[in-house]
């Protein structure tokens, strides 16, 4: 998801802050809110594992312009906020995204069109053979909001 | 009948809108249907003036289901350099026009979950269609109209009939002025669109801006290249060793294009890109809404329809045959 910020990194200057995650997400945000607190500034928290997704809809929703949105959470809660918020209409300079947990990408097979996961290392070394047909596939910066995965390029041409 | 990418209208119905804005019906003079235009979309007028060819653009107020006809709407200016003081004065049914194919640089946003269109006089003429369109499609939307008085409120009636509960009117001489208060409290996820004189749509951009609308949020129209304050003349170098001199009452495209240097070029107001040219050395006064504040900061490039040089001599990568 190439909107997805590693840190939360503080936009000073909006009316309304709206921090919400999964319970490690929420302490990933921990320094956001010390600063909101310390400034005074008008935040709200959603509590992703506590509260119902419709409610977490609905909060999202009643947001007004000037609100600024901080969503952390595991990847598949993350993509579900990410997906409402995208909907609502929240642009990229309303809203980060921060993953929390293992990292993990997904990549789609030029070939056979299925969609894998790497996680740790793999990442890293940026190659892996798809689980469908076999195929080598070189991991790219390729990113595809619609299948959200990367796209695979064959990485050996024998 | 398409005559270099440009269409032969006649002129076939004229409508006194307001004492000052008239209604212009246009169908092809081979009497063909129109090429299809989607709401936003505006034609340029090709007039004959004192110094040469004039382009006017207006929006296309008419349905963009009747391909019959396209309509516009034209105010007089009370300065008018020709275009409107043509077509309020001498233009009569049966004249024959040039236009170009209509153009579209300030279309509906298909992310945005309201619409917010805001009007100063004749400004109300692209929200026309494109409440048409917001209608059709379900989607929601309000209008803010600003006039002198009702009496010069075009359309007046027909927004009344057609958009009752969307459309807000306010009458500046009857101390109901319009003001920016309308863009606080809407929700996250709402465009704002703009067309009005540029000290009007400058306001509420700005206003939007400090309001916390993002950028690609907020829309505007121009129909003119912004006024720029006092625009100085500087010298154009071009990579093949030629000079040239765009005076202060000339933009840098004009200079080019009289020089015989063809540079693509589509909305002339500073919209498009189309123009862009790279800078070599020196560095550019932006005046166009096209390039982000990133891209102005990097002096990399500048778009000569509305830009200009804040260095003597502006050197830039002219490859062009």
């Amino acid at each position: 998801m190439n909107d997805i910020k590693n840190g939360p990194i503080f936009q000073p200057g909006k009316k309304h802050y709206v921090l919400c995650g999964d319970e490690e997400g929420l302490n990933t945000l921990n320094p956001i809110k010390q600063i909101l607190t310390n400034e005074q500034m008008s935040f709200e928290e959603i509590h992703l594992i506590l509260e119902c997704s419709s409610e977490v809809d609905r909060k999202l929703e009643m947001q007004k312009i000037g609100t600024f949105l901080y969503v952390a959470a595991e990847r598949k809660k993350l993509r579900k906020v990410l997906s409402m918020a995208t909907k609502l209409g929240y642009s990229p300079e309303e809203a980060q995204y921060i993953i929390v947990g293992k990292e993990e990408k997904r990549i789609f097979c030029c070939r056979c069109h299925v969609i894998s996961s790497v996680c740790g290392e793999s990442i890293k070394r940026g190659i892996l053979n798809c689980p469908a047909c076999s195929l080598k596939l070189e991991l790219s910066d390729h990113y595809s909001s619609i299948k959200d995965a990367y796209l695979g390029y064959v990485a050996e041409v024998k | 009948m398409k005559l270099d990418n440009r269409l032969q209208v006649e002129i076939n119905e004229i409508v006194q809108e307001t004492a000052t804005i008239k209604r212009f019906t246009l169908v092809q003079t081979n009497k063909s249907a129109l090429p299809a235009f989607s709401p936003g979309s505006h034609i340029i007028l090709f007039l004959n003036g004192r110094g040469g060819e004039l382009e006017r653009r207006y929006s296309l107020v008419g349905d963009p289901d009747r391909r019959g006809n396209y309509q516009i709407a034209v105010k007089l200016h009370e300065k008018s350099s020709g275009g409107s003081s043509y077509l309020h004065n001498k233009a009569q049914i049966g004249d024959i026009l040039q236009i170009s194919f209509p153009k579209n640089y300030f279309p509906l946003s298909f992310q945005a979950r309201h619409h917010v269109f805001i009007a100063a006089g004749i400004g109300i003429t692209p929200f026309l269609s494109m409440m048409r369109e917001c209608k059709e499609q379900g989607a929601s939307f309000e209008l803010h109209y600003s006039t002198k008085t009702i009496d010069d409120c075009a359309f007046h009636s027909y927004l009344k009939k057609e958009y009752p509960q969307h459309t807000q009117f306010y009458f500046t001489k009857q101390e109901n002025r319009i003001n920016t208060t309308i863009l606080l409290d809407q929700y996250i996820g709402t465009h704002v669109y703009l067309c009005g004189p540029a000290g009007f749509t400058s306001s509420f951009s700005r206003a939007a801006a400090i309001i916390g609308y993002p950028n690609a949020s907020i829309h505007y129209e121009y129909f003119s290249t912004p006024t720029m304050f006092k625009p100085r003349s500087f010298i154009l170098e071009l990579t093949n060793g030629s000079f040239l001199t765009v005076p202060a009452e000339k933009s840098t495209l004009d200079v080019l294009l009289e020089a015989g240097y063809p540079v693509p070029h589509s909305c002339k107001v500073g919209h498009c890109g189309t123009c862009e040219l790279s800078i070599l050395e020196g560095e550019a006064e932006h005046n166009d809404s096209f390039l982000s504040t990133k891209q102005k900061e990097s002096q990399a490039c500048f778009l000569p329809c509305v830009s200009r040089s804040k260095t003597k001599t502006l050197k830039v990568d002219y490859s062009y045959k």
